[in-house]
């Protein structure tokens, strides 16, 4: 079998082909850290926020009691803000230090939304309908701009209601006592937005769509075969195509350029090695699993309280 | 003036030790002789019984005589009608009642429930009631102690040997402290229910007053003392506490037996929920809030209802002597809150995301939320449905996964 064993779980090595490069080290790392921090956070303050389901108490005796889960719940907070604006940091580097910054902007390399994102979210429902002329995206489509701009959302709202409660005395210098409530609204209600968002649109996007069941690790090693290009991201697998790399077609015809042992975006990349399917494997499914409890939590909190 | 003085306070005591010591001569029991020269032996009297235990109620040794508070009484004072030897074979024994000193004590006790109860006893139903003896006993009586924590006990024991349940557990802060009777009264004993009882929500505030003073003293100007003033007392008093708009009195928030010291943290804990059964929509507010959402996990330093309205002086909150009213709120949450200021209190304790006119920004900013929570919730589920949906049709058809076949 020339592919490795995970290969049937992992939806990022599907069917034949030469691998590339997706996401840096950097990229994953981030990734990681996000959902880390993202799930502490939804841990802490899912039990808080619906203190009258069955679980909260047990679950914050779990934390070392309501106090102690209000320290974790900062840290992970704080944590969660450092590494969003070094990705900012990151983010404006890259369109600086671009050789076409313009593409980064405004383009098929950029996270900005396009009028285009507008005629593929139309294209998608109508192809749900006709079940013909299903939209074709390119490094991005609208639902990954969506999860990160959703992102940025939730931690500009999440976190600016966040700080505001953490510091009530320092802020009531400059805001009535109201605003407090309103930021408890807007704290509570925006972290289950974003919680029922991850579930609803990136679970079943990135992993549990037939399509693709039941993981995509394409986050954590990195790398995807040229058929999941071709059918996730056909634009970009139509550019890669047209670049001097190894296409499927190269494959066949002739030994292919040694891939990139760095991860260097739409490089080409050698097949991840068994360890690394294995481990990407595990933490995704673990990632996949504590969500799918969140999610299962927040649900049982509702019908509960 | 002291030369003077001395012999004088010789003589006084001399005269105090000599009376003294003459006291026993002249307290002498004047028990017949004759009375104890059965009743002081066991063994002789076992004869003339059928078991020992028999024996034993008829023997009554001078050394416990000695001891009681009736010592200088004879055997006939209280046993009337043995002045015969045998004793009338036939002859009602007579034995006086308690009533015939202990008059005022027997009127009070005459009106209270054990009184009620021996009464039916003696009309032949099955009911067990106190009398004098059982509390006091009968040859060994002595003087009430409560002076210590044994005395205490021992009093309690007498009640507890019927009332088992009602003893009280030793972390209860009266446990040791008070006996039975400092709460339910000695002899004017009466039911919970009792309109008259000293432990009945109206008498709680003179019965726990007497050792609470200060607690006592500020609940008439409170507004649960307020309310106890201007209950219409015709109907249901004695169900107060069933009633649902009775003001609670003592018990309501500090339970009876088991109670647990105020000073306690579980004791603010179990505030929260006494408070909320009459203040309903107060106490589902505040648990909309991060000090009653950390309280119910929990947490015991975040503002409870006491920490706020304080316990026997609340007031409602346009009184300007209030803990909670505009003039006192900045000292109030600068308990906790020590950079409190005019800006701060304006935050809604109770809020009521519903309620426009308490709160407008609060109310706008929940629809808004809720809007846009059912609104991206709503759209996006629509659209992971519509989409499994469609790759269910598509696989059922045989049309290839990724359709990309179809765009050739």
């Amino acid at each position: 079998m020339a592919y490795p064993a995970l290969q049937p779980l992992d939806t990022a090595q599907r069917g034949a082909g030469p691998y590339v490069w997706r996401f840096t080290l950097f990229n994953r790392l981030v990734h990681g850290l996000a959902l880390s921090t993202f799930y502490i956070l939804v841990l802490t303050g899912l039990p808080l926020r619906y203190a009258c389901a069955p679980f909260a108490s047990e679950l914050m005796r779990l934390w070392g009691g309501v106090h102690m889960a209000g320290i974790i719940h900062r840290v992970a907070a704080v944590v969660m803000v450092a590494y969003s604006l070094v990705f900012a940091v990151y983010l404006i580097v890259r369109v600086v230090r671009s050789p076409n910054p313009k593409r980064m902007l405004w383009g098929s390399d950029s996270l900005v939304p396009h009028p285009q994102d507008a005629k593929d979210f139309l294209k998608q429902w109508k192809w749900y309908f006709t079940g013909r002329d299903r939209p074709r995206f390119g490094r991005y489509g609208y639902l990954e701009k969506l999860d990160f701009f959703g992102e940025v959302w939730g931690l500009v709202i999440i976190g600016g209601s966040g700080i505001v409660l953490w510091f009530p005395e320092l802020f009531s210098r400059w805001l009535p006592g109201w605003w407090f409530n309103v930021a408890t609204v807007f704290h509570g209600f925006e972290a289950l937005i974003a919680a029922c968002f991850i579930f609803i649109v990136h679970f079943f996007n990135v992993h549990l769509r037939p399509d693709k069941f039941p993981l995509d690790a394409v986050m954590f090693h990195g790398r995807a075969t040229m058929q999941y290009m071709e059918e996730e991201h056909p634009e970009l697998a139509e550019e890669l195509a047209l670049r001097p790399a190894p296409s499927r077609e190269a494959v066949v015809d002739a030994p292919a350029p040694p891939p990139s042992r760095e991860a260097v975006v739409d490089a080409p990349a050698p097949p991840p090695s068994r360890t690394a399917s294995i481990v990407s494997a595990v933490l995704g499914f673990i990632a996949l699993g504590v969500g799918i409890m969140c999610i299962g939590m927040i649900l049982w909190a509702v019908a509960f309280c | 003036m002291s030369s003077t003085r001395t012999p004088n306070l010789v003589v006084g005591l001399a005269i105090i030790l000599c009376t003294v010591a003459a006291l026993p001569a002249v307290a002498q029991p004047a028990r017949d002789a004759q009375c104890t020269l059965c009743h002081g032996e066991l063994e002789l009297i076992r004869r003339h019984t059928t078991s020992l235990d028999e024996a034993r109620a008829l023997v009554v040794f001078d050394s416990t005589l000695r001891r009681s508070a009736h010592d200088s009484l004879s055997c006939s004072s209280c046993h009337t009608g043995f002045d015969r030897y045998p004793h009338e074979p036939n002859g009602q024994p007579g034995t006086r009642s308690c009533s015939a000193c202990h008059e005022a004590a027997a009127d009070v006790y005459a009106r209270g429930v054990h009184a009620e109860a021996s009464v039916a006893r003696d009309a032949g139903q099955p009911a067990r009631a106190a009398t004098c003896a059982d509390c006091h006993g009968i040859h060994d009586a002595v003087p009430i102690d409560t002076g210590s924590v044994d005395a205490r006990a021992r009093l309690n024991r007498d009640c507890v040997a019927c009332h088992a349940s009602a003893a009280l557990p030793p972390d209860d802060p009266h446990a040791g402290a008070v006996t039975c009777a400092s709460c339910h009264a000695a002899h004017d004993t009466r039911r919970v229910d009792d309109v008259a009882a000293s432990v009945a929500p109206l008498a709680q505030p003179a019965t726990c007053g007497a050792c609470h003073a200060a607690a006592a003293d500020s609940v008439p100007h409170d507004v649960h003392g307020r309310a106890l003033a201007a209950l219409d007392p015709a109907p249901g008093l004695s169900r107060l506490n069933a009633r649902d708009d009775a003001p609670p009195t003592c018990s309501s928030c500090h339970s009876a037996h088991g109670m647990r010291a105020p000073s306690r943290e579980a004791f603010e804990q179990q505030m929260v929920e006494a408070c909320g059964t009459c203040h309903v929509d107060y106490s589902s507010t505040y648990f909309g809030t991060y000090h009653g959402k950390a309280t119910a996990l929990g947490s015991e330093i975040v503002a409870t209802c006491n920490a706020c309205h304080g316990a026997h002086s609340i007031l409602p909150a346009d009184e300007p002597a209030s803990s909670v009213s505009d003039a006192q709120l900045i000292e109030t949450c600068g308990a906790c809150h020590p950079h409190a200021d005019a800006h701060f209190v304006l935050y809604d304790s109770h809020p009521d995301p519903w309620n426009r006119e308490r709160n407008p920004p609060l109310f706008y900013s929940f629809i808004f939320m809720n809007v846009l929570l059912f609104g991206v919730v709503g759209v996006f589920t629509l659209h992971t449905a519509l989409w499994w949906l469609r790759l269910w049709l598509d696989r059922r058809k045989g049309a290839p996964a990724h359709g990309r076949e179809t765009r050739d």
